[in-house]
């Protein structure tokens, strides 16, 4: 049974009607809400599309390939099986490329095999964190992200070489 | 930023003109309409999240999820009012629910909120934690795992909780520590 599918509906149901207890105006909160999310989006949409154009051209101009091939006696000095290799470059770039690289390393190895273990536990651990770091700050004049940015992507790698760790034994 | 993109984008540009420099134009124009499929697809998103998040605000919901989260946000981002400190809660709750819908308005609000304070090592702290991701239910992941038929797709809870717990301590540790040193 797939209990997790429940949670989505439930917080709906539940916000409905204890807002409607409380006596808020549901049609007009929800609507002026909608608007802000409309905004937000606005203010989002040119820094989503500089980040696009970055992780774009860094997949196609093999870049991304290179810097595997060039890293991957260094992951497996770490542990880091080399097939995910690939997922743990390109999840700081782009969220729906490295799910269709999970996806992949599934079908190929079988989804209960240790590279897969392990690819879902360095997908689970990380983030966008290009997409993340343009999008939170895209409403502010002053971006000084080196140090926030730097220190993600080594934690997150960190946490990638304990994920590959864990998973022989778990 | 300005550095990390500048560099980046430079270095794909020559090579990508050094493999075929026709390409270069239609990756960056491709790239460019992936971010507007994306864009339209949050609005879908947000309208939805959004709507909710305002219903949730006005019936007090948020209020007291943050009450019940504040020590904690006071310990880490020290913000100075109300609002910012109810964006802070909403936004780690949602993270740590792995529902990032939710999670990106009350980011950017609560980023917005901490800078305009001039707290920015506190908006560097909440960009750390979400970009570390803290989740306890890897929703995305459980339910593919499903999708392919996975013996065990719960299998993978444990591992991806202590990582996941162990990249956004480090994170936090590694802010505190460097937070002091840039200042000097």
């Amino acid at each position: 049974m797939n209990y997790i599918s429940y949670i989505l509906p439930i917080l709906f149901i539940s916000i409905i009607i204890n807002a409607w207890i409380k006596k808020v105006k549901i049609y007009d909160g929800f609507a002026k809400g909608a608007l802000k999310g409309f905004q937000t989006v606005t203010s989002v949409l040119p820094y989503l599309a500089v980040v696009f154009i970055m992780t774009e051209l860094f997949s196609v101009s093999g870049v991304s390939k290179a810097v595997i091939s060039f890293l991957t006696p260094f992951f497996k000095f770490l542990g880091i099986p080399v097939e995910i290799a690939p997922l743990v470059i390109l999840k700081p770039f782009s969220g729906s490329g490295s799910l269709a690289i999970l996806t992949d390393l599934f079908s190929k190895f079988g989804v209960d095999s240790y590279i897969s273990r392990c690819a879902c536990a360095v997908f689970g651990s990380s983030e966008t964190t290009f997409y993340v770091s343009a999008v939170y700050f895209s409403k502010v004049k002053e971006k000084r992200l080196t140090r926030p940015i730097i220190i993600s992507l080594v934690s997150t790698f960190l946490s990638t070489v304990f994920a590959c760790f864990i998973c022989r034994f778990l | 930023m300005n550095l990390i993109f500048t560099v980046i984008l430079l270095i794909s540009i020559i090579f990508t003109a050094i493999i075929n420099p026709n390409e270069v134009l239609s990756a960056m124009t491709e790239g460019a309409g992936k971010s507007v499929t994306l864009g339209i697809n949050l609005l879908a998103i947000y309208a939805v999240w959004s709507g909710f998040l305002q219903i949730a605000e006005d019936s007090g919901l948020c209020e007291k999820l943050s009450k019940l989260l504040r020590p904690l946000i006071k310990l880490l981002f020290k913000p100075k009012n109300k609002d910012c400190e109810n964006q802070i809660a909403i936004n780690l709750s949602a993270n740590l629910l792995g529902m990032g819908g939710i999670a990106t308005p009350s980011g950017i609000d609560a980023t917005k909120l901490l800078c305009d304070e001039r707290n920015y090592d506190g908006a560097c702290l909440l960009l750390i934690i979400a970009s570390t991701s803290i989740q306890i239910l890897p929703t995305t992941v459980v339910s593919i795992r499903q999708n392919f038929n996975s013996l065990s797709p719960f299998d993978i809870f444990l591992p991806s909780l202590l990582a996941t717990v162990f990249s956004t301590t480090l994170g936090i540790t590694l802010h505190f520590i460097t937070k002091k040193w840039a200042k000097k």
